[in-house]
């Protein structure tokens, strides 16, 4: 059973050009969110991008702290996603968004044990009213690659699918405890959002080293 | 079928007191909501809260609106809900929470038609994983009787069979609906309060829609 962590990062791209790039205390939000999966126990954590010049600024922090880098189709996620999970040959895969430095790695890697201990469902969820943009849950091989190769894929159609294989770990009170404290969005879309991260984290005075401390950053935090 | 939308409110209530009644805007973030809520196509807007003197400001707000006000428990919030949904005699339940005032309305009525349309799952969700973004999912009245009744335990580990029919709107991977939904309306800190009457600021009004909600979020830096 493979485990691996898979970012796909691209610079120079989107809403925001350069996004990932952007800096708190002294790392872009993409090193941090790479620190944190390198610390991860997976067997590889691997940073897709493309073999466009704009992204070599990626390959080259990729490598500095020792990720895997797979290439592949600049518009095409969801086939660069299949090809790192086949380059690698993952069985359990962990879907991480550059932009993501205040996610919770305990919790995911408390997913992905549940997963390599727990096999045969399509996804993997911490719980059902709690999100991906704070605890980065795993899919399975054949999640990715039985969609993408269907080929029926529509942005555009309400596709009614059921999920019927999915796995949901609730911890405690799953619908109040937990939802409760995943209330802050770690994902960094715009610069509001990076800059309100940037303001929290000097405000702590260091980078939360995980998420009780992203919670107590928070709590104290005084517009 | 009937489908409900139940905002569970409380005043001067756990990290931040009094946060459903912070002005974003100009209106308590609730009053947004319960506005919000009204538009979706519900069969009942109903506010939950408690007879605590506290709570008095939450239902000024839901008469102000003609949104009726169900009563129950100050600390038990599945009780509320299931209050709510047997006094309303609700099938299904959504539960907006009363401090997401940019909540995205389209999104909550497709999932609401979808439902209308494709009876017979226990719970619907916009999409696999529900995000902030769109708080737009469904529980039965039924999976909310089964899970709270079990749901007190130090740890559980749930298989999705316990949920027997579950049905996702939207795919799961879908890069343009997970793009459009990357902003989290749920308001839990005073930085995010602030954020939201940034937003407010920029604009010049409250936003009207989700298109605006993302342009002011293209534009502004904090």
């Amino acid at each position: 059973m493979r485990t691996g962590i898979i970012i796909l990062a691209r610079a120079n791209f989107g809403r925001w050009p350069d996004k990932i790039l952007y800096e708190i205390l002294g790392k872009s939000i993409f090193e941090w969110t790479l620190r944190k999966c390198m610390c991860m126990k997976v067997d590889e954590v691997i940073v897709s991008t493309t073999d466009r010049g704009e992204d070599d600024i990626i390959i080259q922090i990729a490598m500095r702290y020792g990720a895997k880098i797979s290439l592949g189709d600049p518009y095409d996620r969801v086939a660069r996603h299949v090809k790192a999970i086949k380059d690698y040959d993952l069985d359990i895969w962990l879907p991480v968004t550059p932009a993501i430095p205040l996610f919770d790695a305990d919790a995911s890697q408390e997913l992905i044990d549940i997963a390599v201990e727990n096999p045969g469902y399509h996804s993997y969820t911490l719980g059902l009213f709690t999100t991906h943009s704070f605890v980065p849950a795993p899919y399975s091989r054949f999640a990715a690659i039985d969609a993408f190769e269907a080929k029926d894929y529509d942005p555009e159609m309400m596709a009614g699918v059921e999920e019927e294989a999915g796995f949901v770990l609730e911890r405690g009170d799953g619908l109040t405890k937990l939802r409760n404290k995943y209330l802050f969005n770690a994902n960094i879309a715009y610069k509001i959002e990076a800059d309100a991260q940037r303001r929290l984290c000097e405000s702590y005075g260091h980078f939360p080293k995980n998420y009780t401390e992203v919670v107590e950053a928070l709590m104290e935090y005084e517009p | 079928m009937r489908v409900g939308a139940i905002i569970l409110a409380r005043a001067n209530f756990g990290r931040w007191p009094d946060k459903v009644l912070y002005e974003i805007g100009g209106k308590p973030m609730i009053e947004w909501v319960i506005m919000k809520a009204l538009t979706v196509g519900y069969d009942e807007v109903i506010v939950s809260t408690t007879n605590h003197s506290e709570d008095e400001p939450i239902v000024k707000v839901a008469e102000k609106h003609g949104v009726p006000v169900s009563y129950g428990p100050a600390d038990d919030r599945h009780l509320r809900n299931r209050i709510a949904a047997e006094d309303y005699n609700l099938d299904y339940i959504a539960c907006p929470a009363p401090c997401m005032p940019f909540l995205d309305v389209w999104l909550s009525t497709v999932t609401l038609k979808y439902c209308r349309e494709h009876s017979g799952y226990e719970a619907y969700f916009a999409g696999p994983h529900s995000d902030a973004g769109y708080p737009a999912h469904l529980r039965s009245t039924e999976l909310l009787y089964r899970l709270s009744s079990d749901h007190h335990a130090e740890q559980i580990m749930r298989h999705s069979g316990d949920i027997e029919k579950m049905c996702v709107v939207f795919h799961y991977l879908d890069p343009e609906i997970i793009n459009r939904y990357l902003i989290n309306v749920n308001i839990a800190y005073p930085l995010q309060g602030v954020i939201a009457n940034i937003v407010c600021d920029h604009l010049g009004h409250f936003p009207k829609n989700w298109d605006e909600v993302i342009k002011a979020y293209m534009e502004v830096r904090a």
